[in-house]
């Protein structure tokens, strides 16, 4: 009976996932005209919110250290507040920046035989560690503050560098004038 | 004769689709599919004529032919990765190793289960033997749906209209045939129809998207010198906004 009912219950969920399926697809049922695999090594090499420099300087403990000895809390808090806003904004875009390299490198990926599938496994397990990462820092800067989130958007920073170093390894073995 | 109403429309239906296929040009596009339609539209006008003239052989006749359409059903799986994955070289490689990696599991798990019970294959029911291989079916098609969302493969009107409809055939197998001997004794009637009506479903998905052939659309295919041009530039200004910034983290450490 238990094991029927389980069966039962994966039956169920197969046609759910078929539901959500259906309506993905849906949206999906056109090519993106934009889209050429010539991009994907474009998108590498334009990575400039996974800038280490940036990073720094946005949760720079120092920042703070230096507008504590000179104002008073009123103008510290806000200027948290403000840095507050920034980092989340920088974190936002540095995960947008991530998802399009991503999604092209899968565009990419599908058309050619670019990695075997234990090499895309680890590429894709780096990409939602990355997302697990984006979450757990964006709850530190909204909870804590910017600058106590400082080592979890460093972490943030690594893991993003490594998605891009992967995918990169990967695509820079294509001959360019096979992307299209 | 609600049930006899639902097969008669089911198969007038079935039919309807193979004539427009046809008509429309489009039957040998998605020939295994056309040839499963064809083999259940037989096996209804099979069964029905034992029904009607040989009430006692219909169970036997029902999940002897029951093998059929699973069979062929398997055809129609393979038939969607070949089209869902033919302009998709890179994806179509990994395809070979997800379903290697399914046929592993389930070689292994058959095995295993014989290794621990010998007189298994012989002792099981015509009914789980088909849940199995619906389990199997399940996880083909679950294999295609993650390989078109990872690799955001687009998937046309009249293919999602088959794994929808194929799927929804698959989906309430493998419930019915693992509730069956639980709820059929409680509630006859309501497995009598259920069954019928859940196809009855499915074959309206095939119709509402399978009227008209609408191909799966192609990846675009250009490649221009301007953007080897550009690609060759961002290539050289990658390699020199690393060198700055290792620069300035020798400065700035």
């Amino acid at each position: 009976m238990t094991i029927s009912f389980l069966f039962a219950l994966g039956g169920l969920a197969f046609l759910a996932l078929l539901f959500l399926w259906v309506r993905r697809s849906a949206s999906l049922s056109h090519e993106d005209k934009t889209f050429s695999g010539a991009h994907a090594p474009l998108a590498i090499g334009d990575r400039k919110e996974f800038s280490w420099l940036l990073a720094d300087k946005i949760f720079s403990q120092e920042d703070l250290n230096f507008v504590s000895r000179q104002v008073s809390a009123v103008i510290r808090q806000e200027f948290v507040n403000g840095r507050r806003k920034i980092a989340l904004l920088w974190l936002e875009q540095t995960r947008s920046g991530l998802d399009r390299l991503w999604s092209l490198y899968r565009k990419t990926a599908r058309i050619h035989r670019t990695a075997n599938l234990s090499v895309e496994f680890r590429i894709a397990a780096t990409y939602l560690c990355f997302l697990l990462v984006c979450e757990i820092a964006r709850i530190l800067i909204w909870w804590s503050g910017p600058f106590a989130a400082r080592n979890s958007v460093f972490r943030v920073m690594r893991t993003a560098n490594r998605v891009a170093d992967l995918s990169g390894r990967v695509l820079d073995g294509l001959d360019p004038l096979l992307l299209s | 004769m609600i049930v006899l109403s639902i097969s008669f429309i089911v198969n007038a239906l079935l039919l309807s689709l193979i004539v427009r296929a046809v008509i429309g040009g489009f039957f040998r596009r998605y020939a295994i599919f056309y040839f499963y339609l064809i083999s259940v539209l037989s096996v209804s006008v099979f069964r029905l004529a034992v029904y009607t003239r040989q009430p006692d052989l219909y169970s036997h006749v029902y999940w002897s032919t029951e093998f059929v359409s699973l069979a062929v059903g398997y055809g129609i799986i393979w038939e969607i990765y070949t089209i869902t994955l033919s302009d998709y070289p890179g994806a179509r490689a990994m395809a070979s190793s997800l379903i290697m990696g399914v046929f592993i599991v389930v070689v292994a798990k058959a095995f295993l289960t014989s290794t621990v019970d010998p007189s298994w294959f012989i002792a099981s029911s015509v009914a789980e033997l088909q849940r199995s291989l619906r389990i199997v079916q399940a996880f083909l098609l679950i294999a295609i749906i993650w390989l078109t969302t990872y690799y955001s493969i687009p998937v046309g009107r009249n293919l999602r209209g088959i794994i929808m409809g194929y799927g929804l055939t698959i989906g309430s197998a493998l419930i019915f045939l693992s509730i069956r001997p639980h709820v059929a004794q409680l509630i006859p009637s309501l497995w009598q129809y259920l069954q019928p009506l859940t196809y009855l479903v499915s074959v309206f998905i095939w119709c509402a998207t399978l009227w008209s052939y609408q191909p799966n659309p192609r990846p675009e295919a250009e490649f221009t010198m301007g953007r080897d041009y550009a690609l060759l530039a961002q290539r050289t200004q990658r390699a020199i906004a690393g060198a700055r910034e290792s620069l300035l983290r020798v400065f700035f450490p």
